[in-house]
């Protein structure tokens, strides 16, 4: 992930003498971890394909209003591809219901954790993926999926670094909660 | 070996499909056009099952496929304060009074697990259950299916380790099981233990017959407006004991209903939706609402939600977007 290491040290994609960035340039970088995203939020392959390529498709046609002096592409990137996925039309809901009962029993140990992660199908943990929150699912498959930092996944929601990372720890609670009940 | 969930999350085998990148130039190369969605046929094996299924219905006229005229469920008693703790430890206390009395049970793995009581209407089905000894009461992955072996998904539940009291709450009953009432059948293979606890494997498979709750149009409020959204209603409905509202909203708020404002400050604050409804009784008492539901996509946005009510007369719909505005309905259930 050479664009997340340059990302993470705070390099702009774009040195002085890299091509200009062109749609195929865009494509060959990101599409696979926009991908990787996209299968992590969509419900399924079909909904993640249409995913990656609406978003894809409109930072190809925004090409233009990249400013690089305003930050990375990465940034620019994640923060259309997030905004895509939300305006996509995942369903969500929004339970007031006894999920947060659930939530609120403390996790189990890490030696738990191992044993039960061992057993569970790569299937089975993307299913389960999937049926976290849109918002959760979002935090995930940004750090996760797209390999993004704290900062950066909170640069595309739009909240603090501090914010993003309690938000997908928050999240990673959840999922652990789903997966004991998977299995 | 040691493998955390970050891990496995992170070595997800995510492969991009051959075809994107392609099609994604492809489609970028024609500005303004919009991608043409796959066409998504109900496949026709569908189709002729759900004819045969109908044709089953109309003709058999067994209990089993329309258990609501069934005497078996004519003579059912209708639970009253039984199950009035365990509801109300779930905000459903409304429903109380409304549960037919079930009395089904089974035992595998030393524990035994009855179906005391059940209720269902189009919007949710509730069904009380007993664990004995009640240690592990939690049911992990419980499945519930009607009569034509549908599953109905599972919404939530509550679980007390101490009594072996369980509700456990799915989503409502189907067509045609709302108008013939639902034979469910309840299983689950696995017993939990809370907070943590060994999983407890066994067979519990239990049945009950529930008649499913009608429910009657309301008059549709007219429509509200916030900044410059249109939140128009689209349906109204009551049951005896629950009011669910769906709306369709347009404008600009309509892709932000799912947006959350504020700060998250550690063990003191959260970040909460911006919008925002609730349903008054005239006492000025909060009917507990137990689903809300937002979905976006192309065209107008649409919401529904449920609440479970306690009486008739009028009630107060409030919906509030936090800092654009909000605007109140008033629903009279009769």
């Amino acid at each position: 992930m050479a664009g997340h290491d340059q990302l993470a040290h705070g390099q702009p994609v774009e040195a002085r003498d890299d091509p200009p960035l062109t749609a195929e340039l865009l494509c060959a970088r990101y599409a696979p971890r926009v991908y990787r995203f996209a299968a992590m939020v969509a419900a399924g392959e079909v909904e993640a394909e249409d995913l990656a390529q609406d978003a894809l498709v409109h930072a190809i046609r925004s090409l233009g209003q990249f400013d690089a002096r305003r930050g990375s592409v990465e940034t620019w990137l994640w923060r259309i591809v997030v905004n895509v996925a939300i305006d996509a039309g995942r369903v969500s809901t929004r339970r007031r219901l006894l999920w947060e009962r659930f939530r609120s029993q403390p996790a189990s140990g890490e030696n738990v954790e191992d044993l039960a992660l061992m057993r569970i199908t790569a299937a089975e943990l993307l299913a389960a993926v999937r049926r976290l929150r849109p918002r959760e699912r979002g935090m995930i498959a940004l750090r996760f999926g797209a390999g993004l930092g704290f900062a950066e996944v909170g640069v595309a929601y739009g909240i603090s670094s501090a914010a993003a990372t309690m938000a997908t720890r928050r999240a990673l609670d959840t999922l652990r909660i789903l997966l004991k009940e998977t299995r | 070996m040691s493998t955390s969930l970050e891990d496995r999350l992170t070595d997800l085998d995510l492969p991009m499909p051959d075809t994107l990148v392609p099609h994604i130039l492809a489609q970028a190369a024609q500005p303004g056009t919009r991608r043409i969605q796959p066409m998504r046929h109900r496949p026709r094996w569908v189709t002729v099952a759900m004819a045969v299924v109908l044709l089953f219905v109309a003709i058999s006229g067994v209990s089993f496929y329309a258990p609501r005229f069934a005497q078996v469920l004519a003579d059912a008693p209708v639970v009253g304060t039984a199950v009035g703790p365990a509801l109300r430890s779930v905000g459903l206390a409304g429903l109380e009074g409304r549960f037919t009395a079930l009395d089904s049970r089974v035992t595998s793995s030393g524990y035994t697990v009855r179906l005391v009581a059940g209720y269902a209407d189009a919007n949710q089905t509730v069904l009380v259950l007993k664990v004995d000894p009640p240690d592990r009461s939690f049911f992990m992955r419980p499945e519930l299916t009607d009569q034509f072996g549908r599953e109905i998904g599972f919404s939530g539940g509550m679980s007390d380790t101490r009594t072996g009291d369980n509700v456990l709450i799915f989503r409502g009953i189907p067509w045609p099981d709302s108008v013939l009432g639902a034979r469910v059948r309840l299983h689950s293979s696995v017993l939990q233990a809370l907070p943590v606890g060994q999983p407890l494997a066994g067979e519990w498979t239990l049945q009950g017959t529930i008649p499913v709750e009608s429910s009657r149009p309301l008059p549709l409020p007219a429509a509200g407006i916030l900044a410059d959204s249109t939140f128009r209603f689209t349906q109204v409905e009551a049951t005896a004991a629950t009011v669910s509202i769906q709306m369709e909203i347009s404008g600009p708020l309509a892709k932000q209903l799912d947006r959350v404002v504020g700060e998250t400050i550690p063990e003191v604050a959260k970040p909460h939706p911006a919008f925002s409804y609730e349903l008054v009784d005239a006492g000025g008492g909060a009917a507990t609402a137990i689903s809300g539901t937002t979905s976006t996509g192309i065209g107008p946005a649409k919401f529904s939600a449920t609440w479970v009510i306690s009486h008739p007369g009028e009630y107060r719909l409030g919906i509030a977007y936090e800092g654009i505005g909000s605007f109140e309905r008033t629903i009279t259930v009769p």
